[in-house]
């Protein structure tokens, strides 16, 4: 199946190739720009400070951004921060009151600020705004949920899709040795053992699993995505719960018989990566279209290799999938800015919304940056010198795709049917994280503390170091601490005002 | 005279032992310099094991300096470490000629005052705040006024000017010479060997401009070499991990390998070139001062 592929595998290496999915053609875009009057205004001057990660960003006279002015009758005054200085400098701005019209935030809580200034009224509360902005409305609700302050929005999530990736296996290793996908862990360690045993690629360095991103065991076994998990509408804490211990022993098991690395808890992802790409790892954890680059990559020395992401795995809690927060972070217009203008900026987004918008901050202009073929979109190197994509205008404007992540460029036309189906069956049962947009004070000043210490002890445990009655011992030491106890009350708290104010 | 078999075998295995930590010194510039000439494509075959490559190219240069944020970003460095450098020499020196001349009414509150900016620092916000009352955000002069003139470095320099006579002052009184004469006439020639030694502090100080460039500097068309740098070689690299991962295009527009380690020897060779010529100077400069004959 994966033959022919060098013709567009070379095609690749010149070519941006993306998909028009249906999801996007659904709805026509640009009709509802507010044209009245508009033409006869002066152009609004828009503020913006955004994140990008790119190589460099847009610059000042970008075509894109001209055309987005064009579009929506506004002068576009966009600042881009590369994203490993953005907190920082987020900060300051917040810190000093120095804010633009609009600003981008990672998302709602982890700027501890934010929230200060919120309360404090700081910012403008567009719940009763947003009904009108149709391609904005048009993303899921889970993900507006998901960004709601106090049951408001004072904020435009900047969407992603809900699935994003999680356990993935090496399909062409299953096949030859003759076993199944795995749905459960029981099946699941019998194919890392196999895997380790039987040597698939005929090198005795074989592990089952590279451990990259192993809280997904935890999950698994919690039947929860991350650490807090909704029973009988409370907020439970896993990792004071039997499952938790489950989950430390079954990676005990792991470790004792060699199918993972020895040093999975101080490695760093690149070295994940190289375990896992040069065939020395059969599983790893991985989104969904990073695999495809992965599998790409390793076609050069081996072109039977077959990456394939695993749709759920279930231990005694059933099938469990994790579901990403929907959203690259979120975007806020302080209180400073008219309404006029808070009106004009979210007609912006809601034009990078539409499919229309989407297209030109993705794949930009028809002629310029790409042409389309067979419901492809061929963008050249023009779009890459424009700075196109998600790593610089999609950090502003996108439209929900659900398939995004399911495809990248020059990805053979059946890996990316492929794909969708495992999306479409994810995101039937995948679990969104209950603790998103959540805020505990407490934790804020003393959770790291707390994760640290939970964390090295299960590191301990899996290693052998400890035994599990050291991690009993710490359960209970939590179960009686009083500030840890504090922050499931005040997250318990969070989630009941969540709770009241849908 | 004869060396005893212990002393040869002492001498042995320093030879050994420092040649070693030479190696491991030198070895990841090596790597560096030889894979930012190594064809990309051969970089890939040999899984970025590259000792010596078949293929030279100066591909990996020629994309950097026709990148127009990479451009941009060399000049505005180079602008730092040449103009920032000339100017916070001068201003150092007159400073701490200034205090280090005895007729000098308040000496010790202006020593008190410098001392001060060495303890205490308002902290980054107040910083913020100051230079953007002063309408230098996204400025090039941000980054040279709020650091033209380092404490600690007057402080050393007075130290130097104490040794300088107060009688060849006088000479030059009598010959004619006003203050600023004997500064510039008479001084600053005196002083070449601190002048090359603080001037490489400041240079490199300049060369490295990070933190103060992400602050002040919106515009990243005027931002300097390091945050360039740190963009390509960290940042961009970060979008295969987590959710926020990713990128679909971006993927293309990493710079692959060898671009990285060329970016890193241009921004890392000028400050290689300039300190063997200046290294002569450092102890001298830095350690005459202290020396009371």
């Amino acid at each position: 199946m994966m033959k022919g592929s060098k013709k567009q595998a070379s095609a690749a290496l010149l070519s941006i190739v993306a998909l028009f999915t249906a999801a996007c053609s659904g709805s026509q875009g640009g009709t509802d720009t507010k044209p009245e009057a508009s033409k006869m205004e002066a152009p609004v001057t828009l503020n913006i400070l955004s994140n990008f990660s790119i190589a460099q960003p847009p610059g000042p006279d970008n075509p894109v951004t001209k055309e987005f002015e064009k579009k929506t009758n506004t002068k576009l005054n966009i600042t881009w921060i590369s994203d490993g200085v953005f907190n920082d400098k987020l900060n300051v701005l917040l810190a000093s009151g120095d804010l633009p019209d609009l600003i981008k935030l990672p998302d709602t809580t982890s700027i501890p600020q934010f929230q200060t200034m919120v309360k404090q009224g700081a910012f403008w509360d567009l719940t009763p705004f947003l009904k009108e902005y149709k391609h904005l409305m048009e993303s899921p609700k889970q993900i507006w949920d998901n960004t709601k302050i106090n049951g408001k929005n004072y904020v435009v999530p900047i969407v992603r899709p809900l699935e994003v990736g999680g356990l993935a296996i090496r399909r062409d290793w299953l096949d030859k040795l003759g076993l199944k996908m795995p749905t459960t862990m029981d099946e699941l360690y019998t194919v890392m053992k196999t895997f380790k045993e039987k040597e698939p690629d005929g090198k005795k360095d074989t592990y089952g699993y590279t451990m990259r991103g192993n809280d997904i065991i935890d999950n698994i076994y919690n039947g929860s995505n991350g650490k807090w998990k909704v029973v009988n509408g409370k907020l439970v804490d896993v990792t004071l719960e039997p499952t938790m211990r489950e989950a430390l022993l079954f990676k005990k098991r792991l470790f004792d018989e060699g199918l993972i690395p020895p040093d999975f808890a101080v490695m760093k992802d690149n070295q994940y990566w190289d375990l896992a790409t040069s065939g020395r790892a059969g599983m790893t954890t991985e989104t969904i279209e990073a695999l495809w680059r992965w599998t790409y990559d390793q076609w050069k020395r081996d072109p039977k290799v077959t990456w394939e992401p695993l749709v759920s795995v279930a231990a005694s809690q059933g099938q469990f999938t994790g579901q990403g927060s929907g959203m690259i972070g979120v975007a806020a217009i302080p209180k400073s800015v008219s309404e006029a203008k808070v009106k004009k900026i979210l007609s912006l987004l809601d034009f990078g919304a539409s499919a229309e918008g989407h297209v030109l901050s993705n794949y930009g202009i028809e002629g310029v940056h790409h042409k389309k073929e067979d419901g492809f979109y061929v963008t050249n190197d023009q779009g890459v010198k424009d700075s196109l994509g998600p790593g610089a205008f999609g950090k502003l404007f996108m439209k929900y795709d659900p398939y995004m992540y399911a495809f990248a460029p020059g990805m053979p036309k059946d890996v990316f049917e492929r794909n969708k189906k495992i999306i479409d069956a994810k995101s039937k049962i995948s679990l969104p994280n209950s603790a998103v947009g959540l805020v505990s004070e407490t934790n804020l000043k003393v959770g790291s503390d707390f994760t640290k210490k939970i964390n090295d002890m299960k590191t301990q445990v899996i290693m052998g170091k400890s035994n599990i009655d050291a991690w009993d011992k710490l359960v209970a030491e939590l179960k009686q601490d009083a500030n840890y106890q504090k922050i499931i009350q005040e997250m318990n708290a969070s989630y009941k005002e969540r709770l009241a104010s849908k | 005279m004869k060396v005893s078999v212990g002393g040869r075998v002492f001498d042995l295995l320093n030879i050994v032992v420092l040649a070693l930590i030479g190696f491991v010194t030198l070895f990841p510039l090596y790597y560096v310099f030889i894979v930012s000439f190594t064809d990309s494509q051969e970089y890939l075959q040999k899984n970025g094991f590259v000792l010596f490559p078949q293929n030279w190219t100066l591909a990996a240069y020629k994309y950097l300096l026709a990148t127009p944020a990479f451009k941009n970003a060399t000049a505005v460095s180079t602008f730092l470490a040449t103009v920032g450098t000339g100017l916070s020499l001068i201003f150092t020196a007159a400073m701490a000629f200034g205090m280090s001349r005895k007729r000098l009414r308040g000496r010790r509150i202006i020593m008190l005052m410098v001392l001060l900016t060495i303890l205490f620092n308002a902290g980054i916000i107040p910083n913020y705040i100051v230079v953007r009352e002063l309408g230098l955000i996204n400025s090039v002069w941000a980054l040279i006024i709020p650091v033209l003139i380092s404490g600690w470095n007057v402080i050393l320099m007075k130290s130097f000017f104490d040794s300088i006579p107060a009688e060849l002052e006088d000479a030059a009184l009598i010959d004619g010479c006003n203050d600023l004469g004997t500064f510039f006439r008479i001084v600053l020639p005196l002083s070449a060997p601190a002048l090359a030694a603080f001037g490489l502090f400041y240079a490199v100080g300049y060369w490295n401009t990070f933190f103060n460039a992400v602050l002040y500097i919106n515009d990243f068309a005027k931002v300097p070499l390091q945050i360039v740098l740190r963009n390509m070689l960290i940042d961009s690299e970060t979008s295969t991990g987590g959710a926020a991962a990713v990128e679909m295009i971006s993927e293309q527009q990493i710079p692959i390998q060898t671009i990285k380690m060329a970016a890193v020897v241009i921004a890392s060779v000028p400050i290689l070139i300039v300190y063997p010529f200046l290294q002569k100077h450092f102890a001298k400069g830095v350690l005459l001062g202290s020396v009371k004959g």
